[in-house]
């Protein structure tokens, strides 16, 4: 699976231990932005354990920097939700350009 | 320490510094943005900038140029670049952000800026200006109300117009103590810390109080005082509003005495005198001895003067019978007409023998004094029936006596005083 390619419905489906196969960083969250699934890529790319991220709220506690009108408002708000945006990610304080779907 | 614990705490610090309420970025004198948090990505993302790591002149330049210049300067001197600067910026979607940029230069060629988001703030600053001046307009356009703003000590925190309109000029004055604003001497006084300690109890306080007017009169002010409280729940300061029922106030005034009052003469009518009478009469039931005489006057043959003049001319006399009593008693003595041409007299604390005298003055009074008539003058006499007690018991059994008394004054010839 490629991430220009995948969809989403496809991830959903996926396991967490195939999620940990992915070449790219993926990140299940519940309703309410609490972490579900972190897998090995994004863990290795953040260097934030897995289990320092599991069961927290992504948006004031993983990545703070996500926490705006273009993401974490819209996830909270919008009943459905597909977009890919660029963004900025500030992995152990370095900007690092992303790209988010 | 093992590389493992050395890893951990660069986690915890990691963490630590994600969560920092402050939006912080380095940059070096190339325009590399090479350190910046997660609260200034959010931030700068919101505000729609192209974020290039590399492009921090450009980005700095777009987001306030004067700074960009500032920092230019400095880039060869350590130290403060600018402090608490503030900065306007609208996102792409409009809303208007309120920053305020700290910039310092931690060593040459590198450069740290903080920046923080007080919009917040400074909308509920802007509300509370808003709604203040909102506040003021209502306060100009009030009539027969007032509002006072007080502090938790009861004192007047602002001048105002609607105090101005019904207290006068200098009422309302800032620092000025609420309770100054009272009559001093008012029958009916209020006590503003208990109301204020029962505002606060039970979230309001109503009673009625007497003002003092420029004019040196009075409003009578049915008065709300309300606590206002803090997000605590704790109260932070006062509203007093008040409205004008002088009017109302004089009116019902004015029923009662009708009730009490004959029309014609002024005096107390029977009902009056009861009336008047009988907390006298309950400080007898107390136990608390009253010394009491009545008076009871009728005018002698008065049947003649209507006869002889008409009803205006007798209407004339009781009229002036009634000046006559009013001029010879105290304020403190109840003058009633009782009926036709029937008065009585109460008098409290007084011997006997000042009564006797008293009566007999007013006899001569009587005598000496012609009403004024339409036709000429219409002379007329008076007898009169005084009964005295020094224990009285029954207001009643006293007027009954007076009543005997004067009975015999009349059938000994009138024009006298006789004592029960």
């Amino acid at each position: 699976m490629l991430f220009d390619d995948v969809r989403l419905a496809q991830l959903e489906a996926l396991s967490a231990e195939e999620l940990d196969e992915l070449l790219f960083g993926s990140i299940r969250l519940s309703r309410d932005g609490t972490v579900v699934c972190y897998n090995t890529f994004e863990s290795r790319l953040s260097g934030l354990s897995k289990d320092r991220a599991l069961a927290r709220n992504f948006f004031s506690v993983i990545a703070p920097c996500t926490n705006n009108y273009l993401i974490s408002e819209r996830f909270m708000t919008e009943p459905e939700l597909d977009a890919r945006l660029d963004y900025v990610f500030t992995r152990r304080m370095k900007p690092t350009p992303v790209t988010l779907r | 320490m093992t590389e493992q614990s050395t890893a951990d705490d660069t986690q915890s610090l990691l963490q630590f510094v994600y969560q920092f309420p402050v939006a912080v970025l380095r940059m070096n004198g190339e325009g590399t943005i090479d350190l910046i948090n997660p609260r200034a990505a959010a931030l700068l993302m919101a505000l729609g900038v192209q974020f290039q790591p590399h492009q921090g002149w450009s980005i700095l330049e777009a987001f306030d140029p004067a700074l960009a210049e500032m920092v230019r300067d400095h880039l060869t001197s350590p130290g403060l670049v600018a402090e608490q600067r503030p900065v306007e910026r609208r996102d792409p979607r409009g809303h208007a952000y309120h920053l305020v940029v700290t910039a310092l230069m931690v060593e040459a060629g590198s450069c740290m800026i903080a920046i923080e988001d007080v919009t917040k703030r400074v909308l509920q600053e802007r509300q509370l200006q808003h709604e203040r001046q909102n506040l003021a307009v209502v306060l100009e356009a009030l009539q027969g109300y007032f509002v006072l703003l007080l502090d938790l000590k009861l004192r007047i925190t602002a001048p105002n117009r609607s105090v101005e309109r019904l207290l006068g000029p200098d009422a309302a004055v800032a620092g000025r103590a609420v309770s100054d604003l009272l009559k001093a001497d008012s029958l009916q006084p209020v006590d503003l810390e208990v109301q204020a300690e029962l505002a606060i109890r039970d979230g309001w306080a109503s009673f009625e109080a007497e003002y003092s007017s420029a004019d040196g009169g009075s409003i009578w002010g049915d008065t709300l005082l309300t606590p206002i409280v803090d997000e605590a729940g704790a109260p932070s300061s006062f509203v007093v509003v008040a409205r004008d029922v002088s009017e109302r106030r004089r009116r019902e005034a004015a029923l009662i005495d009708d009730a009490l009052t004959d029309p014609l003469t002024g005096l107390l009518n029977r009902r009056g005198l009861i009336a008047r009478a009988a907390p006298l009469v309950d400080e007898a039931r107390l136990g608390r001895p009253l010394t009491l005489a009545v008076l009871a006057f009728d005018i002698d043959f008065f049947k003649k003067v209507n006869d002889s003049h008409g009803h205006d001319g007798g209407d004339e006399v009781l009229r002036h019978f009634g000046q006559l009593l009013k001029q010879q008693f105290r304020r403190d003595d109840l003058v009633a007409r009782r009926g036709g041409e029937e008065f009585v007299v109460l008098l409290r604390d007084v011997p006997v023998d000042v009564v006797m005298s008293l009566g007999e003055r007013a006899r001569q009074l009587v005598e000496n004094t012609p009403a004024p008539g339409k036709g000429g003058e219409i002379a007329i006499t008076t007898s009169v029936g005084v009964a005295f007690s020094a224990e009285v018991i029954d207001l009643e059994e006293l007027l009954k006596e007076a009543d005997v008394a004067l009975y015999r004054a009349k059938a000994e010839g009138r024009n006298r005083v006789v004592r029960a």
